[in-house]
């Protein structure tokens, strides 16, 4: 028969134990209630095994004595024990030391199954988490730290607005205060480009041009962030500003400074950093692309083109095609879209074209050759391509018209007899027309039948 | 100050004469002989090598235009120039132009725009301008109504169709509801096709810059009678003098009045200008009258060209070394324009 008593053996009274169990459940109780109700940074359970478990037993002497595994308790709830290290006579005079406090009776087996005496069980705080200092066997976690969601370690930030830490509270890294509450929020960093006047793209500038840009950097909230290193990238969209062709196709830059060092610095104050856009002299469509550490990319369009330039219109007056339905001046894979022109260009040719078809050639229409691209800009003939231009034939002013020449464009082309009648309506048009050749001499270049001969007319 | 307005060409090339550098060798050079112009150019913005061409200039003329105008029908002023050409002239004169010719003259019809753009309406533009425009044999007139210009050339320079050293050619002509001021007339002679042997100068090249203003400015400027002053519909005296008086102030930068003759016609055309808003055209009528004696005391013959004959300026200045308040064109034109309005106040009669 198993018989619980408690017994008084030598060196601890029963009287005394059992008053240091009182003691301890008068204590341990509100202790732990305190714990649950996580207001003073208690722990509620140790994260691992905090205690050490001796087992004192009744020491009588010769006798053998075997130890089941001890089973431990806390307030009635499962802890775990460390395996006893005790085997064989110990001292039964073990002392409560080093802050050991009485927690449960531990009951054993007696080998013979008649209990010899009984058994405590003492465990012994040993140790807390990190950042907890021990206080009897309640760990409490050192200020600022306090207890996470799972009470059993100790973290910073929760004495702090959310996301913050530290002491005084800070944004934790890669936060910003939250300027509508409390604490911190995630930080977003967002990036664009705008002009020095904080206008948002797609930009336009003219070939050649420059156009002064800036990288703003700021937050979800609109504040700038100062110290970002933005790096900038250009591209060019293939084919566009009117040309076919793409090899080795020159694009803008973006230099920090009009002239010299092309590498942006750090944002300022104000979360910007100035650079400028430097437009080829070729037109077309042109993506700058931004980017910094933490932040979104940005992107915008820069149009390098000459605003306002627009087909000629089809007209019995001219041809823009010859009889076989050819774009006259057209080159494939190269420029096949040739008749771009100022409006009011536009409104001068037709009338130097009727007066041509009407007096000066009847009946005759002008073939129109090379005007400008569809974006203005460099006009590039001959076989380096992007180098040498189509002079005066980036602005949407100026056309070339077939005249009678050696070479094999003749279809339509204004015969030499009337090549002064031609200048002259041009003039009185405000307009100036001048024969060009290859092969001539100076002074009569393009008197004689020269290659490529045709009439330039700027209005 | 007769032909003071004339000339621009004369100042261009003494503006021209210098090297225009942008480029080491490249320039615009005036032979003083010939008075054509080397020009030496970049051709290829690429390339250091050095083109050159010859511009010879379209102002070796010695151009007069004589105007006359008159009261046509129904309101109508009709329009006569004769040009001509002086002995001293090296080339034949291949253009007469018109500028600041603001209204439509009689018959003109707007120029063909999409989607009106057809063969049938360039035919009948053309054919309204051939009748609004009187042109001598072997010429013909056009309309460029957004530069508000009206100009007459040769059909065939080429074949003489020219005026020669010389010669005088009459014939030049239109009608417009609009009464005469004084503009500016445009001649320039026979130069020669102009051409380049490749791309010609590289743009926005200094020399190209130069050689555009010597282009631009290729002729001589005369002064001439134009249609310039809109007769108010529902006529109003008052408003029509005071449009009178506007074209008459810009003859003073144009040198073609004394400021001081200006400031005397100014008074009575204020009193005539209050008199017609006051409704009181006998008073309005007599400052008018008064204004055309004033004119009538420098050029006793001003209101001569009311005829349709074809005497030129320069016929008309038969009094030479008189000192004139006034030069003889305007005169002639003011007192038109005034006689037009006291006409339409009801006769130039006194009362």
């Amino acid at each position: 028969m198993k018989v619980f008593a408690f017994r008084v053996t030598g060196s601890i009274p029963p009287v005394l134990l059992f008053i240091v169990l009182c003691y301890s459940v008068v204590m341990i109780t509100p202790i732990t209630i305190v714990v649950s109700a996580h207001a003073s940074g208690n722990l509620v359970t140790p994260p691992s095994l905090q205690y050490s478990v001796s087992v004192w037993t009744h020491c009588i002497p010769g006798t053998i004595v075997s130890y089941p595994t001890p089973t431990c308790s806390l307030q009635n709830e499962p802890i775990s024990c460390t395996a006893s290290t005790w085997a064989g006579l110990a001292p039964c005079v073990a002392a409560v030391a080093g802050g050991a406090v009485y927690i449960s009776n531990y009951y054993g087996n007696y080998a013979g199954g008649n209990p010899p005496g009984y058994t405590n069980v003492i465990a012994a705080h040993i140790g807390c988490p990190d950042n907890a200092q021990s206080i009897g066997l309640i760990c409490t976690c050192t200020d600022p730290y306090v207890p996470d969601s799972t009470q059993t370690i100790c973290v910073t930030g929760n004495n702090c607005p959310v996301n913050m830490s530290g002491i005084p509270c800070a944004c934790n890294t890669d936060y910003v205060p939250d300027p509508n509450g409390p604490g911190c929020v995630y930080q977003t960093l967002t990036l664009t480009i705008e002009s020095i006047y904080s206008t948002k793209g797609p930009f336009t500038t003219l070939p050649n041009g420059i156009l002064a840009l800036k990288a703003v950097v700021k937050d979800q909230f609109g504040l700038a962030k100062a110290g970002k290193q933005v790096t900038l990238s250009v591209d060019v969209q293939s084919g566009s500003g009117g040309h076919d062709h793409n090899e080795n196709r020159p694009k803008g830059e973006t230099c920090a400074q009009l002239f010299g060092v092309c590498t942006l610095g750090a944002t300022d104050s104000s979360g910007e950093t100035g650079f400028s856009f430097r437009a080829p002299a070729a037109a077309g469509e042109h993506t700058i692309t931004a980017t910094c550490p933490g932040c979104s990319a940005a992107n915008t369009t820069v149009n390098v083109k000459l605003e306002g330039l627009m087909p000629i219109p089809a007209s019995p007056l001219y041809a823009l095609q010859d009889l076989a339905g050819n774009v006259i001046g057209a080159i494939k894979d190269k420029h096949t879209d040739n008749h771009y022109l100022t409006g009011a260009a536009i409104k001068k040719l037709r009338i130097f074209a009727q007066a041509y078809q009407e007096t000066v050639n009847p009946e005759a229409k002008l073939y129109l050759n090379d005007a400008s691209l569809v974006w203005g800009g460099l006009f590039d003939v001959g076989s380096t391509p992007w180098k040498s231009p189509h002079i005066s034939h980036g602005r949407g002013k100026s056309i070339d018209i077939r005249a009678e020449n050696s070479g094999p464009n003749n279809e339509g082309a204004v015969p030499t007899t009337v090549f002064a009648e031609v200048s002259i309506e041009a003039a009185k048009a405000h307009s100036k027309a001048a024969l060009h050749c290859a092969g001539g001499q100076i002074g009569t270049v393009c008197n004689g039948i020269p290659d490529n001969r045709h009439f330039h007319v700027d209005f | 100050m007769k032909t003071l307005y004339k000339l621009f060409a004369g100042i261009v090339a003494m503006t021209i004469s210098f090297y225009a550098l942008a480029y080491p060798g490249e320039g615009i050079v005036l032979d003083p002989v010939t008075g054509n112009y080397t020009i030496t150019y970049r051709g290829d913005p690429n390339s250091t090598e050095l083109s050159q061409t010859l511009f010879v200039p379209a102002t070796k003329i010695d151009p007069t235009i004589r105007s006359s105008f008159r009261m046509g029908e129904k309101g109508v002023i009709v329009y006569r120039y004769a040009v001509s050409n002086g002995t001293t002239a090296k080339q034949g004169i291949v253009g007469v132009v018109l500028d600041q010719v603001v209204d439509p003259i009689v018959g003109e019809l707007p120029f063909p725009s999409p989607p009106n753009e057809t063969k049938a309406a360039y035919d009948a533009y053309s054919a309204a301008l051939k009748a609004a425009i009187a042109s001598p044999a072997g010429w013909h007139g056009n309309v460029h109504r957004d530069d508000n210009r009206i100009y007459w050339v040769p059909n065939s320079p080429m074949r003489n169709g020219v005026i020669p050293a010389g010669r005088t050619l009459t014939g030049f002509g239109f009608s417009s509801l609009d009464l005469p001021g004084v503009g500016p007339s445009q001649m320039d002679g026979m130069g020669e096709v102009f051409s380049f042997s490749d791309e010609g100068p590289v743009e926005d090249s200094a020399v190209l810059d130069e050689l555009n203003r010597l282009r631009d400015n290729d002729f001589i400027t005369l002064a001439a009678a134009v249609p310039m002053i809109a007769v108010p519909a529902p006529f109003d005296a008052a408003v029509l003098l005071e449009r009178i008086q506007t074209q008459m102030h810009t003859w003073i930068a144009m040198q073609l009045i004394d400021p001081a003759f200006s400031a005397q016609l100014d008074r009575t055309f204020q009193s005539a200008i209050s008199a017609y808003r006051l409704n009181q055209p006998k008073v309005g009528k007599k400052h008018v009258q008064t204004m055309r004696e004033l004119i009538k005391k420098e050029h006793a013959d001003a209101d001569r060209e009311d005829g349709n004959d074809e005497r030129g300026e320069k016929s008309y200045h038969d009094d030479k070394d008189k000192h004139t308040m006034i030069d003889k064109l305007a005169a002639r034109v003011l007192d038109f324009d005034l006689k037009y309005v006291m006409k339409r106040m009801g006769g130039e009669k006194d009362d």
